[in-house]
């Protein structure tokens, strides 16, 4: 049995589907599809469009996380839920936030404030005899 | 943890730049939560806040305060959250990978827990 598609109605569709049906004794059946090579060119074209805007996406993500945290935030606070999906969001935050320290450096040393007395305290200090560990973070 | 191993390290929370504000970022679960509060715009609004957090959370153990300036979470690279293992004499041990995702207490006391070894 063989059956031929034509879309009739002028638009811009061009292609033709070709539908072939061999029903063989076994009961197995075939089909095949062709598709002109304009319609080919068309999405590969859509492919690579879309490719190159995704590539781009990744790229403005990329940037934003190597930007300071104020900025960073501006950016996602702006960027539906579904976006997340779109990029490697953990493979890139831990690249763009591995930060200049590793272990074995030399801590950097600061004064900062002792949130109970309001003293200003060597950060060198805290770990002169003794191991520290130093949580980073803020309430939200 | 600084429980687990009090008297051989010291913990210290260094609170920095809030992660989710009201006014730039605000995270659903925070609303959930009522953890609602705006970027600080001062050392002493970001002091006030930190401090409702340690009062909050429970914190037992001392908690410093990034200046205004950011210096130390910028070379900390310590946004949003992260956990850093020092030994005597400031030399890194251990560095988390940045949270949320990095943020895992686990592999921090199993670091601890090589270094109280030698000790």
């Amino acid at each position: 049995m063989l059956i031929f598609l034509r879309d009739v109605s002028g638009g811009d569709w061009d292609a033709e589907q070709r539908f072939e049906s061999h029903a063989k004794l076994a009961g197995n059946v075939k089909f095949t599809w062709t598709i002109k090579k304009k319609t080919k060119r068309w999405l590969g074209a859509t492919l690579a469009a879309l490719f190159c805007l995704w590539l781009a996406f990744v790229a403005y993500i990329d940037w934003a996380m190597h930007q300071p945290p104020e900025v960073f935030a501006h950016v996602m606070a702006r960027m539906p839920m579904p976006a997340y999906f779109l990029f490697p969001f953990e493979t890139m935050w831990f690249d763009a936030r591995k930060g200049t320290l590793s272990a074995g450096d030399l801590a950097p040393d600061f004064t900062v404030e002792t949130l109970s007395t309001k003293t200003p305290t060597q950060l060198a200090s805290l770990w002169a005899d003794k191991p520290v560990v130093l949580v980073f973070g803020s309430y939200t | 943890m600084s429980e687990q191993f009090k008297g051989k390290v010291d913990f210290y929370a260094v609170y920095i730049l809030e992660a989710h504000p009201t006014d730039v970022w605000e995270m659903q679960s925070n609303v959930t939560d009522k953890v609602l509060f705006r970027s600080p715009r001062d050392e002493e609004e970001r002091a006030t806040v930190a401090g409702t957090c340690v009062r909050k959370l429970g914190i037992k153990f001392p908690a410093l305060v990034d200046r205004f300036d950011n210096k130390v979470e910028s070379a900390y690279t310590g946004w949003p959250d992260r956990l850093y293992l020092i030994a005597p004499q400031g030399r890194v041990l251990y560095k988390s990978k940045p949270g949320p995702f990095g943020f895992h207490p686990d592999d921090l006391a199993a670091a601890i827990r090589r270094l109280v070894g030698k000790y």
